[in-house]
C-alpha cells in the first residue's frame, strides 16, 4: 500500500530541507484523490456524473412535464426548433425534443429516465459489493472447502452468457411478484445482483489471499486480534481500493444491461401512475424510438446519446481511479 | 500439478459446468409462464396442446417421475426398469438425448429438428448462410476488421508516442471500448439509415451483397479493435526499450528492418494469440447487433426463442454460448501461462 516516505530524526524545524521532509504524511486516499485531479479526462467524466445525479435527483422540478402527461392533438411533435407549414406538423416551444406517440413531452422523460438509470446503477452496485466483499473476505480468509466452493460457483457463472440469463430472467419472472415490484426494476437489481457478485467476490479474494500472508496481519494475529476483528479493521481496508475501481465499472454496466433489456422489450414496464418515481427509463425510451425511427427521431437519438455520455465518462473517472489508487498499473492495460 | 494435468483437469471441468448451466437454464425456462404452443396460456386450444405436449414429453413431469416408478413397482419390472421410469421426465431425457447427439425437435419451426434449425440452410444457400454461419460470419469479418484497424494504429501510436498521432489514436481508442457496441449500433443505425439512407435492410437477399456487411462488423469489432490497439501498444512500447532493439540500431540495421524484423515479430505475440478468445467473445456478443441490424444468427434467433418459448433451440444455444465461453476462458489462462512462465499453473490465485 501506498506508504509516503516519512522522516524521522532531528531536523532543525527552520532548515528548508526540514520544511519540505516534514510535510504531513499523506493517506492513500489523499493521495490518490490529488494524483486524480490532474487526470483532465477524469475530472470532465466526473463533472458529468454529478451533473447526472443532480438531474435525477431534482428531475421532477428540472422537467418541464410529467413524464407521464400526454397532450392531446400533440402526437409525433418534432424537435421545437423545426418549422412546417402544417401546424399540426411543427414544432411547439413547450416541447424541446418534441413528443412521443401518445404526446408526451421528450425531454421530461429523458430528465426521468435518467432517475432510473440512477437508481438501476446505483442499487445493484450496493448489493453487489456487500455481497461479493463479505463471501470474498471469507472465503479467501477461511480457505479450504468454502473457497473451493465459492470458486467452483464462479465458474459456472462466468460459463453463463450474462445478457442470455437476464433475457431469461426477465422473461421467466416478469409476472410473478418479484417482476411486479417497482414495475420490474426489484427483478433487475436481483438478476444483476445474482451475475455480478461473483466477479467482487473473485476480486476480493485474490487480494486476502496476497493480503494474509502479510507481516501486519501476523502482527495482528499476535497481539491478540481476533479473526473478525483481522478481517474488518486490517484485510478490509486493504482491499478497499480495487473495490472502489469495480465499482466505476459495475454501475454503467447495470445501466446499459438495463438499457438493452429495455430495447429488447423485456425491460421494465411502462409505469401508469403518473406520481411514480420512475415513470419510464432510457431503455423504454430506446424500445419507443425504435418503433418511431422514422416519425421521431429524438425518442431514439437522445436517450442514445445520453448513455453513451454517462458510458465514457464512466470509463475516464473508473481509468483515472485505476490509475489513481494503484500507480503501478498506470500505462499497462 | 504440471501444465498438462491442468489443462486436462479444466477440460474435464467444463462437463459439470455445462450440466449446470443446463440446469439453470431448465428451471429458469419453465418457470416461464406460457408454453411452447401459446404464450398466453389461456388462448391455446387445450386439446390441441395437450395432443401436442403427448407427443413432445411436454406433458412428463420436469426432473422425476415417481408416478412411473410406481407404476413399475405395481408391474414387477427390475430395479433397473424402475430406475428408467422414474427419471422419465423431461430434464433427463433432454441430457440423455442430448449425450447422444440429439438436440431434440424444434416447437416452433414445423417438423425442423433444433441442429437444422441452427446448421441447416434453405433453398441451396451457401452453407455460411446457415444460423450459425451467418454469425460466424460477422465474428470474422468483426475479427478481421478489429485486428487490421486495431494493429496498426497501436503500431504507429507507439512509434510516435505522444505526438498528435498518439492522441489522436487514442481517442479513437477511447471511444472505441467506452462507448458500448449497443449504443455505437444505435447511433450508426440513425446516421446511416435515418439520415443517409443508405441501408435498408427490408431488401430481399440483403445480406447476399458485401456491402450490408460494413455497418454490423464495424459495430461489433469497434471494442475488439480498440482492445488490440491498446495491448498493440503497450507490448510495442515494451519492446521499443529492449537491449536487443538497442543492439539493432547499434550495428546500423535500417529503422524499417528493425521495426517489422525485430519490434513487430515480438510485440505481436500476445495480440495474435488473443486472436482466438476474442473470436469467441465476439460470436458470443454479437446477438444484440444481430438483433439491431437484422442479421439472421443465433444471436437473433436466441432472442426470437426465448419470446416464442421454444425450450430446445433455447437451451441448445445456451449450452453452445456457454461451451463457447468457458473454451475462451480456458485459452486465455493457458495462453497467459505460455506468456508469462511466472504464472503457475493450478496455482491457488484470483
Amino acid at each position: 500500500m501506498a506508504v509516503a516516505t516519512r522522516v524521522q530524526g532531528p531536523l532543525a524545524p527552520q532548515s528548508p530541507v526540514a520544511t519540505v521532509l516534514q510535510r504531513k504524511p499523506s493517506g492513500l486516499y489523499s493521495d490518490a484523490w490529488r494524483r486524480m485531479r490532474k487526470n483532465k479526462a477524469t475530472m470532465v467524466g466526473l463533472s458529468i456524473i454529478i451533473a447526472f445525479v443532480l438531474i435525477a435527483v431534482f428531475a421532477s422540478v428540472l422537467a418541464p412535464h410529467n413524464a407521464l402527461q400526454s397532450y392531446s392533438g400533440y402526437t409525433f411533435r418534432p424537435a421545437a426548433w423545426v418549422s412546417d407549414p402544417d401546424p399540426t406538423r411543427a414544432g411547439d416551444p413547450r416541447f424541446l425534443f418534441g413528443t412521443d406517440a401518445i404526446g408526451r413531452d421528450v425531454l421530461s422523460r429523458l430528465i426521468y429516465g435518467a432517475r432510473t438509470s440512477l437508481i438501476v446503477g446505483l442499487v445493484p452496485m450496493l448489493i453487489i459489493l456487500t455481497v461479493g466483499t463479505t463471501v470474498g473476505l471469507i472465503a479467501g480468509f477461511a480457505g479450504g472447502k468454502v473457497d473451493n466452493l465459492l470458486m467452483r460457483i464462479t465458474d459456472i457463472i462466468y460459463a453463463f452468457p450474462d445478457l442470455l440469463f437476464f433475457i431469461l430472467m426477465m422473461t421467466a419472472l416478469r409476472d410473478t411478484w418479484i417482476g411486479n415490484l417497482l414495475n420490474g426494476l426489484i427483478l433487475l437489481f436481483v438478476s444483476l445482483a445474482i451475475v455480478n457478485w461473483v466477479g467482487v467476490a473473485r476480486l476480493v479474494r485474490g487480494q486476502v489471499l496476497s493480503l494474509k500472508e502479510k507481516e501486519f496481519v501476523e502482527a495482528a494475529r499476535m497481539v491478540g486480534a481476533d479473526r473478525i476483528r483481522i478481517m474488518l479493521k486490517h484485510l478490509l481496508p486493504n482491499s478497499l481500493a480495487p473495490i472502489i475501481v469495480s465499482a466505476a465499472f459495475i454501475i454503467p454496466n447495470a445501466i446499459l444491461v438495463e438499457a438493452i433489456l429495455g430495447y429488447l422489450g423485456v425491460g421494465m414496464r411502462p409505469a401508469t401512475d403518473p406520481a411514480s418515481l420512475f415513470p419510464t427509463s432510457w431503455g423504454g425510451m430506446l424500445l419507443e424510438g425504435r418503433d418511431a425511427i422514422n416519425a421521431q427521431i429524438f425518442l431514439l437519438i437522445t436517450p442514445a446519446i445520453a448513455i453513451a455520455t454517462i458510458m465514457l465518462s464512466f470509463t475516464f473517472v473508473g481509468d483515472g481511479l485505476r490509475d489513481a489508487l494503484d500507480p503501478m498499473m498506470k500505462g499497462k492495460i | 500439478m504440471t501444465r498438462t494435468q491442468f489443462i486436462i483437469r479444466r477440460v474435464l471441468w467444463i462437463i459439470p459446468v455445462l450440466f449446470s448451466v443446463a440446469l439453470i437454464t431448465f428451471i429458469v425456462m419453465h418457470a416461464t409462464p406460457g408454453g411452447p404452443w401459446d404464450v398466453d396460456p389461456n388462448k391455446a386450444d387445450r386439446r390441441i396442446s395437450d395432443q401436442l405436449d403427448k407427443t413432445f414429453g411436454l406433458n412428463k413431469p420436469l426432473f422425476f417421475n415417481p408416478e412411473a416408478f410406481q407404476q413399475a413397482q405395481k408391474e414387477g419390472r427390475g430395479v433397473i426398469e424402475s430406475g428408467q421410469a422414474f427419471i422419465d421426465a423431461q430434464f433427463e431425457n433432454y441430457i440423455f438425448s442430448l449425450l447422444r447427439g440429439d438436440l431434440g425437435p424444434s416447437y416452433r419451426y414445423r417438423g425442423r429438428s433444433v441442429s437444422d434449425v441452427i446448421f441447416g440452410v434453405q433453398d441451396d444457400k451457401p452453407a455460411w448462410q446457415s444460423k450459425i454461419g451467418t454469425t460466424a460470419t460477422l465474428g470474422i469479418l468483426a475479427l478481421l476488421f478489429a485486428l487490421a484497424f486495431g494493429i496498426p494504429m497501436g503500431i504507429i501510436s507507439a512509434l510516435k508516442q505522444n505526438t498528435a498521432v498518439d492522441y489522436a489514436s487514442l481517442f479513437v481508442v477511447t471511444i472505441g471500448y467506452g462507448i458500448p457496441s449497443f449504443v455505437m449500433g444505435i447511433l450508426l443505425i440513425i446516421v446511416f439509415a435515418v439520415w443517409l439512407g443508405v441501408i435498408n435492410v427490408i431488401e430481399i437477399d440483403y445480406w447476399q451483397r458485401w456491402q450490408s456487411w460494413f455497418l454490423p462488423t464495424i459495430v461489433l469489432g469497434l471494442p475488439t479493435a480498440a482492445f488490440a490497439a491498446r495491448l498493440t501498444r503497450a507490448s510495442m512500447l515494451d519492446v521499443m526499450r529492449s537491449d536487443y532493439i538497442r543492439t539493432a540500431r547499434a550495428k546500423g540495421l535500417g529503422e524499417r528492418v528493425v521495426v517489422l524484423r525485430h519490434m513487430l515479430r515480438n510485440a505481436l505475440i500476445p495480440v495474435v494469440t488473443f486472436a482466438g478468445p476474442a473470436l469467441a467473445g465476439l460470436v458470443t456478443g454479437s446477438f444484440i447487433i444481430e438483433n439491431q441490424f437484422g442479421v439472421a444468427g443465433i444471436g437473433d434467433l436466441f432472442v426470437r426463442s426465448v419470446s416464442r418459448r421454444d425450450y430446445t433451440v433455447i437451451m441448445a444455444l445456451t449450452l453452445f454460448y456457454a461451451l463457447l465461453i468457458a473454451l475462451a476462458n480456458l485459452a486465455v489462462d493457458i495462453i497467459y501461462g505460455f506468456l508469462d512462465p511466472r504464472i503457475q499453473m493450478g496455482k491457488k490465485e484470483g
